[in-house]
């Protein structure tokens, strides 16, 4: 295993496991339990729903677990009538489980060297979010073992599961949740491998790599949204910190970098709090209402909390004095961490003593909730503010993370962040609350659906690329970015739908997309339809391949509703032929004595003139095609 | 409980190695090892499939002929459902019978195993749905655990008498469990057999097993059991889902209601009629109108529970076969609920077999299988000519709510004249003398 000089840490020293599991939609015609197909659509028909936990999820020790389950949410589901049917109202019972998403199921675990089972049986996750209108996940264990070429070796699967996509959140409001069903019920295939000990760009690569191989299926649909990557980072075989829905590849070397340094930081931070002598039995639920402290406060948190009716508690940390915003690497430490708990609560936000006075509280009023909350010289406070109940509950929380700094990170579920640190989320679910889907009965396999499904694969990725290259004429380099590309059916929808060149859309899809992402845009936000419209347009002469990056710049920074627009606004309609002509005689004439003493070789000065003042407006080979005649009727004219 | 649901060749399998369901076992096959604990087999599964739950909570099956080896890792212990404590309730509650007749209204599951076990003591009911210590005082009495479509008219007697009794024990409602199949016609059953009822009993059932958080029936049941605690009116009633909403339940009247559905939460629906009321938001609204108020005073109750099986329903279709009818005659059967076409009507090559029934004796009673309308059988020839055989136009009354009237009829011994006309009149709200425009 290669080491990244970089790192500073060493993955094997510090005993960093990273567990992987890749969800991927399939791409089918219909979903995994009805007939419904997969289309996006917000959906009008609405209905509300209350889902119940079952009783073992209350009456939990951890009170944010007690919270989560307490939330007696309304959930509002919006149902598309082409995306969603009765089974997805749970208003019908589920159907028979869908033969094209076994066989992908089939396929892959062929890939892998996964032994499919004798038997599958369908069963029940219990989720009470609301993102299943039932309440549960049906979800299936297909195969079990086989393993996943990289880079850094054979990497173990676990376990290859076929599993229905939940519903897409829409809202979030007090007491209200909306979702849109045109999710639900979508086939998910979920690649769970063991854990690793590598660098984190060598588990980024371990991601790639099975993308890749999903890919080379030819089964799973493509584009942001459609991949999930959940990852369990632990540390000196500690806790395991869950980190759920990494959507872009590219971040999984960078979450897993933070959530090792994050990890790390807190076993090191909580060394040193026990070398201290501060024990767990030190700290203690007492939360001291301090709103009378801050009757004229400058802190608009506070100020607007209690004009409101909130409380402003303040709880004791103590021996934490200046441990609370220690670092060690950029944002990684403790106090973001009992932030992101009132975060949780859905509180304003948390402050504490390391980092005041700041934000409007004076230190004034930092001696007054030191002296009310008895800290010491050593210790430090904290303060939330908030609802009464719901701050009360939120401080039982902070006690007990306060509690697990003395050990070090505890288990958790996490999300990632845009810039790849992650944030609490919850707390770790207790074992997965499942059982039997008894709607639908045990499914034998034979071998032989296993050997038929095998047979379906496609050539391996190596020889996919160089059909690729062969059929499209691209370089290696160019036709793996396309292939491995979120729009690789695009590309293949438009090289075979309009007259565009291969490469162009190549390096269209691939590097310009990417550019623009790097420019702030998101070009995910464009549709599909949107690009094939951009295409099309190309292909028929009517735009200038040039101006494509222009005309989605315009679209997706909002500053054009779509192509016709943007192209009106920027005034960048194709030149006609007429226009080009004379625009080429033009710059000839300019240039008159370059052409004279150059020649021929004045070509690519020229083109790049005649492009400049083409503004985009004129396809760069129907350019050089009329320079390259303008040019050698001239230069003959002038031999002569 | 030993090996649950296995038999044939996977119990072979199973029987030659010392393993019991629950176990932690160890299996070994000809390509791999798998660890897990062993699951009961579900009855209508293969026989050669063992059935493992793995450690990550997946269940899996392994062909039996493949194993070679099952090594014991752990001995299996009983799943316990611990009866939970009785919660503290608000004071002054009114109090309300639930009798239970299957038609799991609340179960607990033991994510172990994936068994299910259904509530049946108030206990347990007021543990998965703690939201009745505030409605009622409850108290259960699980009469039998049947699905609704292995009901009959036996049971509706025995039923009729569970009921009649705790209406003189001092209950302000009643409220019954039931699977959805056949809960319309126990409901109508029910109305007849109980006359002159002082207080509402409220038949309830859920179209989503209770062991699902997405259920309907917790909600239906405590809108069934507010129904039953604070309706003004006396009846028998049916109380679920209004919509696809969560926050609203319909009350219908017992002998106007159907299921009309096969699986949506609101597949019951008032027939002909608007539904008596509903339950908002957990706050119960009544039309009062025509319907006898609830009283303290029972001296006007009559249990009248005997009801006879010997009766028929035909749904009549082109090309149907004359003798079915002449085998119900033949059969003994006291009266046949015919569910004409249309306003009332039948192939003419049944009249042979319609008049020989009724000059048999049987009585012959038209509803129609349009479910919805009146029939009017004075319109066309064949309505005539049926008239003239002595079939009795059932008027707007549903075919199965007519047929559970008729079983109840022929119990009560009465003469085919008092049979006739009986069936004829409304005696509970059945039969309405008009339809409104919708």
């Amino acid at each position: 295993m290669t080491m990244s000089r970089t790192l500073p840490y060493d993955p094997e020293k510090i005993a960093l496991k990273v567990g992987l599991e890749i969800h991927r939609q399939l791409s089918t015609q219909q979903k995994l339990f009805c007939a419904c197909s997969q289309v996006k659509e917000d959906g009008s028909l609405v209905f509300l729903r209350r889902l119940r936990p079952s009783q073992s999820e209350l009456g939990e020790v951890d009170p944010a677990a007690l919270f989560e389950a307490s939330k007696s949410l309304w959930l509002k589901y919006h149902a598309g009538s082409d995306s969603s049917c009765l089974v997805e109202a749970d208003e019908e019972p589920p159907h028979d489980l869908n033969g094209e998403a076994l066989e992908s199921a089939l396929m892959v675990s062929s890939l892998l060297g996964s032994k499919v089972v004798d038997e599958i049986h369908v069963m029940r996750k219990m989720v009470i979010d609301g993102s299943n209108t039932t309440g549960f996940q049906r979800t299936m264990v297909v195969a079990l073992g086989g393993a996943v070429k990289t880079s850094i070796g054979d990497v173990p699967v676990l376990s290859v599961t076929l599993e229905e996509d939940a519903a897409r959140n829409l809202d979030e409001r007090e007491g209200e949740r909306d979702f849109a069903l045109d999710r639900l019920g979508i086939p998910l295939i979920e690649i769970s491998l063991a854990p690793v000990t590598a660098s984190p760009e060598e588990v980024e690569e371990v991601a790639a790599a099975v993308g890749r191989l999903l890919k080379s299926t030819g089964r799973v649909a493509r584009g942001l949204g459609t991949i999930r990557q959940d990852i369990n980072v632990s540390i000196f075989d500690g806790p395991v910190v869950e980190v759920k829905g990494v959507q872009q590849l590219d971040l999984v070397a960078k979450v897993v970098d933070y959530e090792a340094k994050r990890q790390l930081w807190l076993v090191q931070l909580a060394e040193k709090l026990r070398g201290e002598g501060i024990k767990e039995s030190d700290i203690a639920y007492e939360p001291i209402d301090c709103g009378s402290s801050f009757v004229n406060t400058k802190s608009n948190l506070i100020l607007s909390g209690l004009r409101r009716g909130y409380k402003v508690y303040g709880l004791k940390a103590p021996g934490f004095a200046g441990h609370l915003s220690e670092e060690r690497w950029p944002n990684v430490r403790l106090g973001r961490e009992l932030a992101d708990v009132a975060r949780f609560f859905k509180l304003g936000g948390l402050l504490h003593s390391d980092e005041l006075p700041a934000y409007g509280v004076t230190q004034d009023e930092v001696d007054a909730v030191r002296r009310r909350t008895g800290c010491g010289r050593n210790d430090a406070f904290i303060l939330i503010v908030g609802e009464e109940s719901r701050a009360l509950l939120c401080m039982k929380s902070l006690v007990l993370r306060l509690k697990q700094a003395l050990s070090g990170p505890p288990a958790e579920t996490r999300g990632p962040m845009e810039d790849g640190g992650t944030r609490y989320i919850r707390p770790r679910p207790g074992s997965a609350r499942m059982y039997p889907e008894t709607d639908i009965p045990p499914l034998p396999i034979s071998r032989r659906a296993v050997e038929e499904a095998s047979k379906k694969l496609p050539p391996p990725w190596e020889e996919q690329v160089s059909l690729i290259m062969e059929k499209h004429r691209l370089g290696r380099e160019q036709a793996e970015h396309v292939l491995e590309s979120e729009y690789y059916d695009l590309f293949e929808k438009a090289v075979e739908k309009t007259a565009v060149a291969p490469t162009f859309l190549a390096t269209f899809l691939t590097e310009t997309l990417v550019s623009l992402q790097r420019e702030g845009l998101e070009p995910e936000k464009a549709s599909a339809d949107l690009l094939m419209e951009l295409i099309g347009r190309i292909g028929g002469g009517k735009l200038a391949k040039e101006a494509a990056p222009d005309v989605l710049r315009a679209v997706l920074s909002g500053k054009a509703k779509g192509v016709d627009d943007a192209v009106k606004s920027l005034n960048i309609v194709a030149m006609t032929d007429e226009e080009l002509v004379s625009l080429v005689a033009s710059v000839i004439k300019e240039n008159e004595a370059s052409v004279t003493t150059k020649g021929e070789a004045a070509f690519s000065m020229l083109m790049g003139r005649v492009m400049a003042k083409a503004k985009g407006r004129a396809d760069g080979a129907k350019v050089s095609e009329e320079l390259r005649r303008q040019l050698k009727q001239s230069l003959a004219k002038t031999v002569e | 409980m030993v090996l649950e649901g296995y038999r044939g060749a996977s119990l072979k399998k199973l029987k030659s190695f010392d393993v019991a369901v629950g176990d932690e076992v160890r299996l070994h096959t000809e390509d791999s090892v798998i660890e897990g604990i062993l699951m009961p087999r579900y009855e209508l599964a293969d026989d050669e499939h063992i059935v493992v739950k793995l450690k990550t909570g997946y269940n899996t099956g392994i062909l039996a002929s493949r194993v070679s080896d099952i090594e014991v890792l752990a001995r299996g212990t009983e799943p316990t459902f611990r009866t939970p404590p009785r919660p503290k309730l608000v004071e002054g509650l009114p109090r309300v019978l639930v009798i239970g007749t299957g038609g799991t209204i609340a179960s607990r599951i033991d994510y172990r195993t994936g068994g299910v076990k259904p509530a049946l003591s108030s206990e347990e009911l007021y543990h998965l749905v703690p939201e009745l210590a505030s409605v009622a005082e409850v108290e259960t009495h699980a009469l039998f655990n049947i699905y609704s479509e292995n009901m009959t008219p036996r049971h509706w007697s025995l039923l009729a008498k569970r009921v009649g009794e705790a209406v003189t024990e001092g209950y302000d409602g009643i409220v019954i469990t039931h699977g959805t199949d056949t809960l319309h016609y126990t409901a109508a059953a029910l109305t007849f057999a109980l006359e002159g009822l002082p207080l509402p009993v409220v038949v309830v059932g859920s179209q989503r097993s209770s062991d699902r958080p997405s259920s309907d029936a917790a909600t239906n049941l405590v809108g069934a059991v507010r129904v039953a605690s604070k309706s003004p009116i006396a009846g028998v009633f049916v109380v679920m889902h209004a919509g696809m909403d969560d926050d609203r339940l319909a009350v219908h009247l017992g002998v106007r209601v159907r299921k009309n559905h096969s699986s949506r939460r609101d597949a019951f629906q008032s027939v002909n009629v608007d539904p008596v009321g509903y339950v908002i938001n957990d706050e119960v609204q009544i039309d009062v109108g025509p319907h006898p108020l609830r009283s303290s005073d029972s001296s006007k109750f009559r249990c009248r529970p005997e009801f006879s099986d010997k009766v028929a329903l035909f749904k009549v279709h082109p090309g149907f076969e004359p003798g079915l009818i002449e085998l119900a005659a033949r059969s003994g059967c006291k009266a046949i609920v015919l569910e004409g076409t249309g306003l009332g009507h039948v192939p003419s090559s049944l009249y042979p077999a319609i008049r020989g029934a009724i000059e048999e004796g049987a009585f012959v009673g038209m509803a129609t299988q349009t479910i919805w309308g009146s029939v009017r059988m004075t319109v066309y020839n064949t309505g005539r000519d049926l008239l003239s055989m002595g079939v009795v136009p059932l008027r707007d009354m549903l075919s199965e709510v007519a047929l559970a009237k008729a079983s109840w009829l022929a119990g009560q011994g009465v003469t085919a004249q008092e049979f006739k006309s009986a069936m004829a009149a409304n005696l509970r709200g059945e039969i309405s003398d008009r339809r409104p425009i919708r």
